[in-house]
Order: C-alpha cells, then sequence, then structure tokens
C-alpha cells in the first residue's frame, strides 16, 4: 500500500510549529521512502532552504512569527539556484485564502489533517516537477564537457550564467522590460547560458589553446565557433522543434559575439536586431573574462572591468544592459567573491590553459 | 470509531483509532509514539491555556487553540479538535463567556482522552 523503494527521493522540508504534526509528518515521510529534515518555524526553515539542499517544502501555513505565505514568499525571493516545490498545509476552516498563499508562489496544498495516501500523491507530482531540473543539469554537463578542452578559469560558466541571471531579473523588474521578461525567461537564460561557447570543441587546439595573440587568419577561424555551435543546436531543434530551451539556448550561442554597434560576429547585426539574450550574455561574458586571470594577463579588478563596460555603452554593449549592470554591480561582486571562495576552498581552479575569450584578445589588441 | 479502553455511556470514543492508525500508514508503533507525545504534552498546554484565559490574553488563547486545534485533529482526536476550535473562535471574538464554558469542556475532553490514551499504551506494553 506504501511501498517503500530505493529510488532517489528529493529531500523534503517540513515546517510545523506543532510538534505532533511534525514529528508525524517527518515519520511517515520517513516511510514513504523520503529524507526528510523538521523544522519548528519559518526563521529555522528558511536558513535551512538556503542552503539549497531541499527541492520539497511542505509548511503549515499558521505559525507563530513567520507564516508558511511569507516563508514561501521569502524563499522565492532567495532565488535559490535550484527550484523549491513549495506545499501549504492549510485548515479549510480557518477560510484561509489560498490566492494569497498562490501569489506568494506556493506550488499546491494539503488540508490538515493530512490523508498520508493524498500526500503521498502530491508529493510524487512534486518530484515530477522537480526532476525537470534533471534536464537542466544535461544541459550544463553538456556544457562543462565542451569546456574542458577550454576551461578558461575555475568556474566560469558558473558565474556567467549567474551573471547573466541577474542582469535579466533586474531588467524584468524595470518599465521597458518588464513586459518582456518574466521569471521564466530568467530561468531559461540562467539554464542555458553556459553553452554560450559550446562552439569551440570544433576549434582546433592549436589555435583554441595558443598562449600568444592570434593572428587574424587564426582568429577568423576561432569565430566560427559561434555557428558550429548554432549549427550543432540548430541539427538538435530539427529533430525536437518544440525544445523551445534549446531555440533560446541557439539565440545565446549565434548572438552573444555581436556589438550594439554592428562591428560584432558573425553577421554584424546592431542594436536591438541583437536578440535581448544575446546582448545580456554579451556583458556577463565579458566581465567574467576581464575580472578573471589569463596567462597573458592578471585578472582586472571590478573597477577597471566596471570601467572598459561602461566605456562600451552603445558600442560594444546595449545602454540598458550596462545600466542595469550598473545597478546589479554589488550582485556581481558578491557571486565573484562566492565563487573565488569555492575554487580557494577546493585548493585549485584546474589546469591554466591559455584559454582565449577572443573578446578580450580583441581588447588587448586594440 | 474504536477505543479498546473507552467503553462507558455510549459516548464516541476520544480518537479514531483505525483513522489514526491509516494516518500512520499502518504502524503501530508509530501511533503509539504519536500518542504518547500528545499526552506527554498536553497538560503543560493545558496550564498555559488557563494561564492565558485568566489574564486576558485572547491573542495566546487564541494561537494555542488552534494549535491544541491541530494536534487533536492530527490523531484523529475530533471532539477534542472542535472544542479547541470553539475556543479559538471565542477568543477571536472576545466572549469571555463562551471563552469559559468551552475551556471547561475541552479539559473534560482532555481528561478523557489522556485516560484512554494512557490504558491504550498500557495494554500495548
Amino acid at each position: 500500500m506504501f511501498p517503500t523503494t530505493n529510488v532517489y527521493r528529493a529531500p523534503v522540508l517540513v515546517v510545523d510549529d506543532d510538534p505532533i504534526c511534525r514529528d508525524l509528518l517527518r515519520h511517515v515521510l520517513e516511510t514513504l521512502g523520503y529524507d526528510v529534515e523538521v523544522a519548528s518555524d519559518g526563521d529555522e526553515a528558511l536558513d535551512m532552504a538556503c542552503r539549497g539542499d531541499f527541492r520539497i517544502v511542505l509548511s503549515d501555513w499558521q505559525m507563530p512569527g513567520m507564516s508558511g505565505v511569507e516563508l514561501c514568499s521569502r524563499i522565492r525571493g532567495r532565488q535559490l539556484s535550484g527550484y523549491v516545490y513549495f506545499i501549504l498545509l492549510t485548515c479549510l476552516d480557518r477560510g484561509e485564502n489560498l490566492v494569497a498563499g498562490l501569489r506568494a508562489g506556493a506550488d499546491d496544498f494539503i488540508n490538515k489533517p493530512f490523508d498520508p495516501k493524498e500526500l503521498q500523491v502530491r508529493l510524487r507530482a512534486a518530484e515530477r516537477i522537480v526532476s525537470l531540473e534533471s534536464r537542466d543539469l544535461l544541459i550544463f554537463s553538456l556544457a562543462k564537457l565542451a569546456e574542458w578542452r577550454d576551461p578558461e578559469t575555475g568556474a566560469h560558466l558558473e558565474r556567467m550564467r549567474e551573471y547573466s541571471r541577474v542582469l535579466a531579473h533586474y531588467l524584468s523588474t524595470t518599465e521597458r522590460y518588464k513586459g518582456v521578461i518574466d521569471a521564466d525567461y530568467v530561468r531559461a537564460i540562467f539554464m542555458t547560458s553556459p553553452l554560450h561557447d559550446i562552439g569551440k570543441v570544433g576549434i582546433p587546439d592549436a589555435i583554441l589553446l595558443k598562449p600568444g595573440r592570434l593572428t587574424p587568419d587564426e582568429f577568423e577561424i576561432m569565430k566560427k565557433h559561434v555557428l558550429i555551435g548554432s549549427n550543432t543546436l540548430d541539427a538538435v531543434l530539427n529533430e525536437q522543434p518544440s525544445a523551445e530551451y534549446l531555440r533560446f539556448a541557439r539565440e545565446i550561442v549565434i548572438s552573444h559575439h555581436e556589438k550594439y554597434d554592428g562591428t560584432g560576429y558573425p553577421y554584424g547585426i546592431a542594436g536591438e536586431d541583437i536578440p535581448l539574450s544575446g546582448r545580456i550574455t554579451a556583458v556577463a561574458d565579458v566581465y567574467d573574462a576581464l575580472t578573471t586571470k589569463r596567462v597573458y594577463k592578471d585578472a582586472f579588478s571590478h573597477e577597471k572591468a566596471r570601467a572598459i563596460i561602461v566605456e562600451g555603452s552603445g558600442k560594444h554593449f546595449d545602454p540598458d544592459i550596462v545600466d542595469a549592470f550598473i545597478e546589479c554591480e554589488d550582485e556581481f561582486i558578491r557571486i565573484k567573491a562566492q565563487f573565488d571562495d569555492v575554487v580557494g576552498t577546493q585548493g585549485a581552479t584546474g589546469p591554466t590553459f591559455p584559454a582565449l575569450p577572443e573578446v578580450l584578445t580583441m581588447q588587448m589588441q586594440a | 470509531m474504536d477505543s479498546a479502553a473507552y467503553d462507558r455511556h455510549s459516548e464516541p470514543a476520544p480518537f479514531d483509532y483505525e483513522e489514526l492508525l491509516g494516518r500512520c500508514v499502518g504502524r503501530r508503533d508509530l501511533l503509539e509514539k504519536v500518542l504518547a507525545n500528545f499526552a506527554e504534552l498536553l497538560p503543560p498546554q493545558l496550564v498555559q491555556l488557563e494561564a492565558a484565559i485568566k489574564l486576558p490574553d485572547l491573542a495566546k488563547v487564541k494561537s494555542m487553540a488552534h494549535r491544541l486545534k491541530g494536534g487533536a485533529l492530527t490523531i484523529s482526536a475530533h471532539r477534542l479538535g472542535k472544542c479547541a476550535q470553539q475556543l479559538e473562535t471565542a477568543a477571536g471574538e472576545a466572549n469571555s463567556t463562551t471563552i469559559e464554558a468551552t475551556f471547561a469542556e475541552l479539559r473534560e475532553e482532555c481528561d478523557r482522552l489522556t485516560t484512554d490514551v494512557r490504558a491504550r499504551l498500557k495494554k500495548e506494553k
């Protein structure tokens, strides 16, 4: 009736100030095969959720201090890197406002006292949603695989997708872009931006790994990586035309080296002819290239990178995106420090191959 | 309804054993643990509730009644849950007469439940 299986289950965080309900939920969920941790109030739960260990939160609605609705809202506001499926436990007799729960970002509701069969079915639905992120992991794995030949520095892909997410999220709050960028767009750019240089797998080692400056001919070959990447994704899209996230990824791959004034590549398109995703990732990619060490240069300070990006406003970069970058620069600094810490903790950045972000080559040649 | 230890005056058992067993996914050990925890936590809750009524601190009465209701319904003690619900409502309406009367009824139901739970737990041992 309640089979326990050995398959992976997303960890569940149970939040309830009532120790009877909390403990019973924990034992029942463990019997159903889930890993469970418990919190007795919203503050404790928020702290635990921010560690990123939980994919499903099952929270009482009414608790002293932070309510379940507020907890849900706070978790959504923290933009945790993995999606957290949030279920609110409700007492129907209280006439709790389900709309308020939905507005806060709750995914589902379960009545108290709970029915374990209903609980099991609803958690399965939660797992289906959470498992969709395995797709995201596969995409990121593919990007990391492509990066292996050209490892740049440490966590370039991790930083770049965070920078892209921060920019997109900020733009979504502005009058001009709020109708263009929604939460789904922000998730999509976070998920697919690591694929931006996937075409570098098709660039010969002699060019990709060259420690010095590229000759004009070599640079022409290097520029082909955007076409190799987009052609690869086109082939996949032909097989799976409904995979919108791949279409989004292709857009980034083909356009992130275009420049606002039309002097970029591969097509030399300008202004808003360049897809917005390409204009966003261009800033994210260049900022990371500037602020990380290469064999031919030290890492630039944030201030120096900032000055270069501001100088490029309206030339290399979309002025709106540069404005967003300025607004979010504290977040950029925090993200860089966060990944610097991770690399430092691990004690190594991997082999320092002569990575070649061509934008830097161009900067240095200019 | 089922309650091995409770069989008097044709009153319903203080909690629904089968329903609670179902909620405990058929685990009798879990059912006993839940009942023991509830019985242990009940007396201090009643003391605090009574103190809040005497003050009166109606916000605390309402909050404690709500929590008691949650625990009662979790162990399928429907009558106690109903009493706690009435107390929560009365506290919300600041109806002191109803609060006093409902608390008396609630305490009586708690006694009935505690007696039954203790008898059951003793029997299970």
